[in-house]
């Protein structure tokens, strides 16, 4: 007979995940379906890293912009988490967006213990509105700061100057570009449940950021595989 | 999904080394998982299946193969690591091969999550197992760099373990593949970054795991912890690194449990005994600067364990586990029993200057290491030389049998018998028992 009358589980902290998602109307077509895929493709290994992990309770959550921005999923824990494609609909208002993230990141939304939420910030083309007061309000609050904030730019179009003033660490960790849908995915991947991985039970190294990050997803070829390249954005 | 091999490849190997006889090819079964260097596939292989790590292009380095083709060479410490036993190579790339872990073996996280949970008896036999284990590795002059919840796996039936991820593993004082560990496993000096993982960082790291299978909790994260609203590298260096403070540090006191949010540390804090209690006070405040000295030698946690084993008693009335400790009035802690304990029968056993007693339960053994030599092998010292025996006749009647291949002499009332190998000597009051290498007597 064990302990196991007595005593309980070891409390936890909250690990939430954000995605940010562009749904301006040129992201229409691939762009928006090959992110629908990759997110989805993204719950299974979150729920195995959540599983591998006594110390987090992983959330996640959606958020899309264009005409103004909204929450699209709820949070939820990802045990429970269900999918619904994103549509497209107008313009690109990545100001409002970080505006209604940071509301999100208030100190009282965010508890008495967590661990430094993820922000992944999608889009294929630059704010049309007041990008810089978002982003200010956004750094304004205390997680908002502490977020592990990463960006990735889709296409060519995307500007990378105003993505790097947002991610939490540009000389280490530019925004990642993705030119091919695959890359996309791998992108995707990599920033919700490697770095996810790293802020739960990070390992040390030589950042001087508060998150150690993983190396990024390298292009590799899978052995016993043809190598067929996909259509560039 | 995509993964670094195909499944379904066959690998033909450009060339293999290893103590597995050449293989003429590898049939890649399936994807099993992924970790931070690389990923692992179950695979077919001279016709058994095998677990196939395959690296990730950034690590398919040089050092990182000579490291392994060192470690084939040199064979595993124990049975109880998933040491690599093959180097394979196809394509310019490589990856090498061990033995698949078997379902039994569950994540030893798991614990903390209280999927399963251990008795005394179960505790003991992980952390001897754990012990045993590390100084094996460690009397080969290696260290292993990284012992974390990750790489750790129990069987909770038996108590048995598997070592996981041993391709980082490196001579004493050699870093050549570059890892440092996991924050809340490293000691201080290493999340300092004034040391490299070696064998002292090793002992401290196992301190921290034993700590938590024992305590289910971290030995750093009391009130100071439960105070930081984010927990991030930053956090974890002051905790872990320039700051950390034991929770049961019994000078500095500031960082003790909190209550509802750190109950369990408490609560099985005092499930143990002195002895036990001393083993991490002592590596968790005099070794967090000390390294040579502070940080127990996983012979001095084996003997901890040892006597810890030997001190478990079965309460009468629930069957539960329960520590005998002398001269204290003895209760079930289980909460539908709490019955009041008389103290057990006991065998007082002397080995050289060693005393030990030993309680008597049913399914008791008397090992080697009690009675013919301080054997620090947990696998040899726990060879059987006597066992607990109830008589055929009558139920209430018990002895021990001789399992050893020497005659013992018992002594009672001055009267002095032979119990030839195989025979047993009954358990009467006053009985003494010369083992020829050790003396016992019996305490009822
Ligand atoms: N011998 C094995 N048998 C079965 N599963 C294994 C074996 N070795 C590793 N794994 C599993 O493969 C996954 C990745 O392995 P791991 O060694 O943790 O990678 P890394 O060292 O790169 O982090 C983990 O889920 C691990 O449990
Ligand atoms: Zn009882």
């Amino acid at each position: 007979m064990g302990f196991d009358e007595i005593g309980g589980a070891v409390s936890k902290r909250s690990l939430k995940i954000y995605w940010l998602v562009d749904t301006s109307h040129s992201m229409a077509g691939e762009k928006i379906a090959t992110v629908n895929r990759a997110i989805k493709a993204c719950i299974a290994p979150l729920r195995d890293a959540a599983e591998d992990n006594h110390e987090a309770k992983m959330f996640v959550r959606t958020m899309k912009f264009s005409v103004g921005a909204a929450w699209h999923t709820e949070e939820t824990e990802i045990n429970d988490f269900e999918w619904y494609d994103l549509s497209v609909n107008g313009y690109t208002e990545t100001g409002a967006a970080l505006r209604l993230m940071a509301k999100e990141l208030s100190m009282e939304k965010m508890g008495e213990r967590a661990l430094p939420p993820v922000i992944i910030l999608m889009s294929d083309g630059e704010a049309t509105d007041d990008y810089e007061g978002g982003l200010k309000e956004l750094l304004a609050e205390r997680w908002g700061q502490k977020a592990v904030r990463i960006a990735i730019a889709i296409g060519e179009d995307a500007n990378i100057t105003e993505l790097s003033k947002f991610c939490s660490n540009p000389t280490e960790n530019p925004p990642l570009v993705a030119d091919r849908a695959s890359e996309l995915i791998a992108f995707i991947k990599w920033a919700s449940v490697e770095v996810s991985k790293s802020v739960s039970h990070s390992v040390i190294g030589t950042s001087n950021s508060n998150v150690q990050l993983p190396p990024h997803p390298e292009k590799q070829v899978m052995i016993g595989a043809e190598d067929d390249e996909d259509d560039i954005f | 999904m995509n993964t670094l091999i195909k499944i379904g490849t066959t690998l033909n190997l450009t060339s293999s080394s290893g103590v597995l006889t050449q293989p003429q090819a590898v049939i890649v079964k399936s994807f099993i998982g992924g970790g931070g260097q690389g990923e692992v596939y179950k695979v077919l292989a001279y016709g058994k299946e095998y677990a196939l790590k395959w690296y990730f292009k950034r690590n398919q380095k040089k050092a990182l193969k000579d490291n392994l083709k060192a470690l084939i060479k040199l064979g595993s410490p124990s049975e109880n690591f998933l040491w690599p036993k093959q180097l394979v190579e196809h394509g310019g790339q490589f990856g090498y091969l061990m033995e698949l872990r078997q379902e039994n073996y569950k994540k030893s996280q798991k614990l903390m999550e209280r999927e399963f949970s251990l008795s005394y008896s179960l505790v003991c036999n992980v952390a001897l197992n754990l012990a045993d284990s590390f100084r094996k590795l460690h009397v080969k002059g290696l260290s292993y760099q990284d012992i974390s919840w990750g790489n750790i796996f129990i069987d909770p039936e038996d108590g048995k373990i598997l070592i996981c991820d041993n391709d980082n593993i490196a001579p004493h004082g050699s870093n050549t593949i570059g890892i440092s560990g996991t924050y809340g496993f490293m000691a201080p000096e290493v999340v300092l970054n004034e040391q490299k993982p070696d064998q002292y960082s090793d002992l401290f790291s196992l301190a921290i795991l034993l700590f938590q299978i024992l305590f289910l909790e971290h030995p750093f994260n009391g009130r100071r912890w439960a105070n930081i609203a984010c927990w991030d590298d930053y956090a974890k260096k002051k905790l872990y690194g320039s700051e950390p403070i034991f929770i049961f540090d019994p000078v500095n006191k500031e960082n003790r449990p909190m209550i509802g949010v750190q109950d369990n540390a408490k609560i099985f804090w005092n499930m143990y005994p002195r002895h036990i209690h001393e083993c991490f006070i002592n590596v968790f405040t005099k070794g967090l600067k000390n390294r040579e000295n502070g940080r127990l030698l996983e012979e001095d946690w084996i003997e901890a364990f040892r006597v810890l084993r030997e001190s478990i008693m079965i309460c009468p009335a629930c069957g539960r586990e329960v520590i005998f400790k002398e001269k204290e009035g003895l209760k079930c802690w289980g909460k539908n029993c709490e019955a009041e304990l008389p103290p057990p029968p006991r065998l007082k056993i002397k080995l050289g200057k060693r005393e030990r007693i030993i309680v008597l339960n049913p399914n008791t053994k008397l090992y080697t290491y009690q009675l013919t030599s301080h054997e620090p092998d947990f696998i040899k010292g726990d060879i059987p030389l006597g066992e607990m025996v109830q008589s055929p006749e009558n139920p209430n009647k018990w002895g021990i049998r001789n399992l050893s291949k020497e005659p013992w002499s018992c002594t009672r009332k001055d009267e002095t018998k032979e119990t030839p190998p195989g025979k047993a000597f009954v358990l009467n009051s006053g009985i003494k028992i010369n083992f020829k290498t050790a003396t016992g007597e019996l305490i009822i």
